[in-house]
């Protein structure tokens, strides 16, 4: 296995109000990995940082031994927590951008998957819920053959019947040396899936452990350990 | 990848801006109808031929605010708002980003400053017709030379290069404008007037320090305007201007891409 994600004295403040402090993380490739933290812990910002669309105040950051930018950008998918796509497009021109851009894109694996969720890749985003909106943006980040998925609240938007079908796209479309990196509160849909948790408090990473260590050794469930860290 | 990026900027740009400059050519059309078959001619008509030109002339105007409002909205929702998640997360370099869509706008900018210009040319031919054509060939031909390369090219040149100004002025703006966590439009509005002013004042004092707008050469300049001291004047003018212009578009590229390349700031 090989580190995929580096961060090393991470730091980023906003008007000089710390929100990542001295960030320190090796992510080996081949793992689903749970970065959960309450509102306000970094979470967001460490993977705005990752995609590069906030810049660190101190620190670096590695994804596959490349810094961020145009290579990294080649194998890091990524999903915002709200709407970022032009939503005067239909759906089948928005498959036609990310097919030009992006090398690994499987535009066959994305017809699929909008066939399968019966949605019309004729579309315009603009006359779709919500929900079916961000189901869209998921089949297009999981429809590429990236070495990183990075995504950020993916189950929020949607309603519990939804949330397994969405960890299914999930979990079947991803390559089995890819890693993935699923920010969310809903601890206790995702728990299942998760290979490893990074918890975030007030931007520090308070720990860093495989979800069989907690529940072998301290015999709890992700969630119940989220709970006693995070006890208000 | 540079060049894909850019064939979807047209697309997606295109979409507006060339129905816009069909309207240009449609109205062109109309107004040369009109001129052409002298249906303007009786009294009554003549309202009616003032109050097409006018509103020729408030849908041009019309035309170029929609334009640089379109591409300053564009620049900040694929910039700096949600789709910006999009545009920053392609496999491209922001040099990529910025220099395409400076180049798009300019573009098509251009394309609008041409097909205005033409349509004045054509519908000032149909009205003045003959008298236009005699006047040329009664002039002295090496004074039109003069003319179209010491004036009307470095005119179209510098019209150009303005808008160049005027787009990365904007684009500038709104760079600095993200940079702020609250009221991050009306910081980009605030810094667009900072940058206007100040332009307009260094505009100023580069043509007194340069001794350009001199007392003494202006009352020359206006007793001869006619004469061999017009095509001098203005190829200086032009000149001063140009390198000016030339300066401030490099001032605010540097800005936009400085700003976006290592301050982006997409909270």
């Amino acid at each position: 296995m090989s580190t995929l994600l580096e961060c090393k004295g991470l730091c980023k403040s906003y008007s000089g109000k710390p929100a990542l402090r001295n960030v320190n993380l090796a992510i080996e490739s081949g793992h689903i990995v749970g970065l959960l933290g309450p509102n306000g812990s970094g979470k967001t910002t460490l993977i705005k940082l990752i995609n590069g669309l906030l810049t660190p105040t101190q620190g670096e950051l590695y994804i596959n031994q490349n810094p961020v930018g145009v290579e990294s950008k080649k194998i890091v998918s990524y999903l915002p927590d709200h709407t970022y796509l032009d939503s005067g497009l239909r759906i089948r021109e928005i498959i036609s951008y990310f097919k030009d851009f992006y090398e690994d894109f499987d535009e066959n694996r994305a017809y699929d998957m909008l066939s399968k969720m019966r949605i019309n890749p004729g579309d315009k985003l603009k006359t779709m819920s919500k929900g079916t909106k961000e189901k869209v943006q998921l089949i297009l980040v999981m429809s590429r053959r990236a070495k990183l998925y990075v995504l950020d609240e993916p189950i929020a938007g949607v309603d519990p019947a939804a949330r397994d079908y969405i960890l299914d796209i999930i979990l079947s479309n991803y390559e089995e040396d890819a890693t993935i990196l699923i920010s969310t509160h809903l601890i206790t849909d995702i728990e299942n899936i998760l290979d490893q948790v990074i918890f975030l408090k007030q931007g520090e990473i308070s720990l860093i452990s495989s979800v069989d260590d907690i529940r072998g050794r301290q015999g709890k469930s992700v969630d119940a350990l989220f709970r006693e860290v995070f006890r208000c | 990848m540079l060049g894909k990026y850019m064939k979807h900027e047209f697309k997606e740009t295109g979409k507006l801006l060339i129905p816009l400059n069909l309207v240009i050519l449609a109205f062109t059309l109309l107004g040369m109808v009109m001129l052409g078959s002298r249906l303007l001619s009786t009294p009554a008509m003549a309202l009616i031929g003032i109050a097409s030109l006018t509103l020729y002339i408030l849908t041009l105007f019309a035309i170029f605010i929609v334009v640089y409002v379109y591409f300053t909205v564009r620049f900040y929702k694929t910039m700096y708002q949600s789709q910006g998640y999009l545009t920053h997360t392609l496999p491209l370099s922001t040099g990529s980003i910025v220099n395409t869509k400076v180049f798009v706008s300019l573009f098509w900018v251009t394309v609008t400053v041409v097909f205005t210009t033409l349509s004045i040319i054509a519908l000032v031919y149909t009205a003045m017709g003959q008298e236009w054509g005699k006047m040329a060939i009664d002039s002295d031909i090496s004074f039109l030379k003069d003319l179209l390369f010491s004036f009307l090219l470095p005119c179209f040149s510098l019209t150009i290069l303005g808008c160049l100004e005027q787009l990365l002025m904007i684009y500038a703006s709104l760079a600095i404008g993200q940079l702020f966590r609250q009221y991050r439009v009306l910081a980009s509005i605030g810094t667009f007037f900072v940058f206007y002013i100040a332009l307009q004042i260094l505009g100023t004092l580069t043509m007194f320090f340069t001794q350009f707008f001199s007392m003494d050469r202006l009352f020359h300049i206006s007793e001869n305007i006619s004469g061999d001291s017009f095509i001098p004047f203005y190829r200086q003018l032009f000149s001063v201007s140009t390198i000016e212009v030339i300066v401030f578009c490099i001032v605010f590229y540097i800005l936009c891409y400085w700003l976006t390349d290592k301050k982006l700031n997409l909270e």
